[in-house]
């Protein structure tokens, strides 16, 4: 082969490689949009109905007054005191009480019905089943008032260090972990009741060092795309024990369809992604939860019909149109042993979705 | 039998005849690869160069150099951006630089029409797009060869070679090529862009190509 040969060769090579390279897409494209776009709204602590109450004393008995407790549909809440001398500081011991009021609305009266929901139950009670009252478990209990007049081994209440509730599973003989709502009668007398996690015995604070106390804090983004919705927010607190967070979509009438437990916010690593952070109140090693906060949590789903791939599909929304006619996002926080949903919920976070998807 | 075979080779190559001279080869190559599809490569061209220094008429050592220009598949990158009141989720493409080198061996039958396979060892370097990318970004591991093929003489020492190769790439993981800052990457919308499973391990990806041999000077 001559020089002029292989120079030839060597040229007819390269020139058919450069045309084929020339054939090669060779730009990048970093703004391609894919599918519809997301609106956003801001998702703020919007703190309502959550549980809250006061204690009285009065002769020897201690008068509660609680409000925004859920119904439950499994579960009741009950009545304990704790401490009733320097020896049995720790020592809870079960109430019994009477109920004296139990408003399910705030003007006392059923408003499909009309009748009044009240109770002057005069009989000793060890335990509040929500539920046995209203008729209907999907309800928000806006008054009720409890007299506790003795305890389980006959003494008198007010000598004690503290009153608290439980909310239990079933019937218990001992208080579990779920204690929300209290007051160190013994320190403080009478007054507000505290909602979070009871710390037990303080015979010096009225609120504890070992008290955690509810607060609704964090913020986040919520965005409607198409049939989907997600939520995140950072920093949030967590529930206290016996309560969850779940995400709801409120219409202009009060009727919420729900999004979705919280989870941890999606990861490519799917040991952490996606794991339900319903047992957030007592699991200190699910992801994002550090000390009392939950540094990032995700509320999505998508409509029914939407089929999106890798998106659970089940709010019971329509596919088109799926926000029309919604107003809100609302972040509650739930008894567990709650029931579906409901429009009268503690509500913890809430924003409003843009209008451009709920025309 | 494996060993019989490598055995017979051996002296088969040995044994084939003396060395002229000219016994250096150079084959400008030209192809196409179908790079594995989790690879996150669009199938591409490829070209390259051989240089062969003949031991024998049947087996040959040397070295090769190869570079391709491929796009990345936009179905495994996406970046998630809120503008305001507006999230969007863009598919990002871009181009690539893939180098692979490295030596290599190769044996033939002989003759006017021989059959030939070869292999080798070397690395491969994957750049991605500055424009795209923070900065410059290059990748670089090792990479292995296997083929074969057929080779046509046409006389005055040219001949063509229609190849086949298996180009290995070891250690190949697809996120080392998202040109997406993490903070972009989608996690409120994840699976506008079908969210796959991330691919990490070894890559074969198939390279089809015919080369024009030459021996500089002329040769036998």
């Amino acid at each position: 082969m001559t020089r002029a040969q292989s120079v030839r060769a060597i040229a007819f090579a390269l020139l058919a490689g450069g045309l084929a390279a020339a054939c090669q897409s060779d730009r990048s494209t970093a703004f391609e949009p894919v599918g519809v776009a997301a609106y956003n709204f801001n998702v703020v602590p919007g703190a309502a109905n959550l549980p809250s109450g006061s204690a009285a004393i009065s002769g020897d008995s201690v008068r509660l007054t609680m409000s925004g407790l859920r119904a439950l549909s499994t579960g009741q809440y009950q009545f304990w005191v704790l401490g009733r001398d320097a020896a049995n500081i720790d020592v809870p011991v079960q109430a019994f009480g009477t109920i004296m009021e139990f408003f399910l609305y705030a003007d006392g009266t059923d408003p499909v019905t009309g009748d009044t929901i009240f109770s002057t139950d005069s009989t000793e009670i060890s335990a509040v089943n929500i539920a046995g009252y209203a008729g209907s478990d999907d309800q928000l209990v806006t008054s009720v008032r409890v007299t506790i007049d003795s305890v389980a081994d006959g003494t008198d209440p007010t000598t004690y260090h503290a009153v608290f509730v439980t909310l239990e599973a079933s019937p218990a003989t001992t208080p579990g972990a779920a204690r929300f709502l209290w007051r160190r009668i013994g320190v403080g007398g009478g007054g507000s009741m505290l909602f979070g996690n009871f710390g037990g015995s303080d015979v010096i604070n009225v609120t504890s060092p070992n008290d955690y106390l509810y607060g609704a804090r964090g913020a986040g983004l919520g965005g409607a795309r198409g049939a989907e919705l997600s939520v995140d927010l950072t920093e949030v607190s967590r529930p206290p024990v016996g309560f969850y967070y779940r995400g709801y979509i409120v219409n202009a009438a009060g009727v919420g369809v729900v999004v979705d437990t919280a989870r941890s916010v999606w990861s490519r690593d799917s040991t952490i992604s996606r794991v339900s952070l319903y047992d957030a109140d007592v699991n200190d090693l699910l992801p994002n939860i550090v000390g009392g906060d939950i540094r990032s949590l995700q509320i999505r789903n998508c409509a029914t019909g939407g089929a999106v791939t890798n998106c659970q599909n089940t709010m019971t929304l329509p596919s088109d149109d799926t926000f029309s006619g919604q107003v809100s996002f609302q972040l509650k926080l739930e008894p567990k042993g709650g029931v579906a949903a409901s429009p009268k919920k503690s509500i913890s976070h809430a924003g409003g979705l843009p209008g451009i998807v709920t025309q | 039998m494996f060993r019989r075979l490598v055995v017979g080779l051996g002296i088969a190559a040995l044994t084939a005849g003396p060395v002229g001279a000219q016994n250096f080869e150079i084959g400008p190559r030209l192809g196409y690869v179908k790079w594995k599809s989790e690879t996150g490569i669009k199938p591409s061209a490829m070209m390259g160069v051989d240089a062969m220094f003949k031991i024998s008429s049947r087996l040959g050592v040397g070295a090769r150099f190869d570079v391709a220009r491929p796009g990345t598949d936009n179905q495994y990158f996406a970046a998630e951006m809120t503008f305001g009141d507006t999230t969007l989720v863009f598919a990002v493409q871009q181009p690539l630089t893939v180098l692979q080198y490295g030596a290599l061996a190769q044996f033939e039958t002989g003759g006017s029409f021989s059959v030939f396979a070869r292999g080798g060892a070397g690395g491969r370097t994957i750049s991605l797009d500055p424009q795209s990318a923070r900065g410059r970004i290059s990748t670089t591991e090792w990479a292995f060869n296997a083929g074969a093929g057929l080779r046509i003489r046409s006389g005055g020492g040219t001949s063509v070679l229609l190849l086949v190769e298996d180009l290995i790439y070891p250690k190949f993981a697809r996120n080392d090529l998202n040109p997406v800052e993490p903070r972009f990457r989608p996690t409120r919308f994840p699976d506008v862009v079908p969210y796959q499973a991330d691919y990490d391990g070894t890559a074969h990806n198939i390279y089809a190509s015919i080369s024009f041999v030459f021996t500089p000077g002329g040769g036998r």
